[in-house]
């Protein structure tokens, strides 16, 4: 993991992914760029589970659906779960 | 480390309680001997789509008037990735509100790699010398074009993005407003009890004799949110212009 400081290009950069040479960039929107954070996010530690109705899977069409990683639940799947436990 | 999307950020209230009087307050109720485990509250929030009263709202004030909630609002790809990865991986709750006006409008190069952008650190997005603008979120795109439309003119504004809302980063906007001297906030939210009133006090307090005019809020109206009469009701760059040529010339 690196610490970044600011947005390329923005006046108080003095660290950023793009001048950064060890950093490979790709364009991507701003659903996308939270995709690759939960994705990233997961990867680097298991203990990372991800819940909610993911909005990303219906317009990030680009990037495989978030919600079939192993460690996300969606909202649905969560409804029996809970009914267990009441 | 739980992720949590709430969709949108106009129905979290259910969870206002958990989240205010349960998440917020763990860590100091059990005299730090416990926290939420990287809490992350994810939420679309914000206007500009159309949504109507209940898919257009901006509710972050509610959530920055709460000690231990930190509050993240990205504005552009690059921002989202760092500051989302932060959000993970900070040991108390965190809100990430994301701008889902620009979910795809907003594009540009981000690291494939892990990577965190600090939490509490504003941005400043562009130097300038006769007045600061800071906002937030989609509303960043507003304040660019406004600063833009005004440099024709030859107003030079400094613009800065908070990011992080709790805790805001006060250092870099008082040390901007002590060299311009002017202060324009805005925000999507309505005007009163909005987080540009918590701005404009702290900076009144911080840069009193450096002031050369009133500090501006540019801000959504005090109703609800509109149905019909979105384009009426946000703070679009239009406003913005006027506040700025209002504040520079006072």
């Amino acid at each position: 993991m690196n610490t970044l400081v600011k947005s390329p290009g923005s006046a108080n950069s003095n660290v950023s992914g793009v001048d950064n040479p060890d950093m490979t960039t790709n364009k991507m929107n701003l659903l996308q760029a939270v995709n690759s954070a939960l994705d990233t996010a997961m990867k680097a530690n298991p203990r990372v589970v991800c819940l909610g109705k993911i909005l990303a899977n219906s317009v990030a069409s680009s990037e495989p659906p978030v919600t079939s990683k192993k460690n996300t639940v969606h909202c649905a799947a969560l409804i029996p779960l809970l009914r267990n436990r009441a | 480390m739980a992720v949590a999307e709430i969709q949108f950020a106009d129905y979290i209230f259910p969870a206002f309680d958990q989240i205010v009087n349960e998440a917020a307050k763990f860590r100091y109720r059990s005299g730090d001997q416990f926290d939420c485990g990287g809490l992350t509250i994810r939420a679309p929030y914000g206007g500009g789509i159309d949504g109507g009263l209940y898919h257009s709202q901006s509710p972050e004030a509610y959530f920055c008037h709460t000690p231990g909630l930190k509050v993240v609002m990205p504005s552009n790809p690059y921002q989202a990735k760092g500051l989302l990865l932060a959000a993970i991986r900070d040991p108390d709750p965190v809100i990430f509100f994301e701008p889902k006006a620009i979910y795809r409008a907003s594009t540009g190069e981000v690291p494939e790699q892990d990577y965190e952008l600090p939490l509490g650190v504003a941005e400043i997005v562009q130097k300038g010398t006769d007045i600061t603008l800071v906002g937030w979120g989609a509303q960043m795109i507003q304040l660019n074009k406004a600063a833009e439309l005004v440099a024709k003119e030859g107003v030079s504004c400094e613009v800065i993005d908070l990011c992080t809302l709790l805790p805001w980063d006060r250092e870099t906007v008082a040390d901007s407003v002590r060299r311009t001297g002017r202060l324009v906030i805005s925000h999507e939210a309505p005007l009163t009890g909005g987080f540009a009133g918590e701005i404009a006090a702290t900076i009144q307090e911080q840069c009193f004799l450096s002031l050369e005019a009133p500090i501006a809020r540019v801000t959504g109206l005090d109703t609800p949110f509109p149905l019909a009469h979105e384009k009426l009701y946000l703070a679009d760059y239009l406003k913005i212009v006027e506040a700025i040529k209002t504040t520079v010339g006072y």
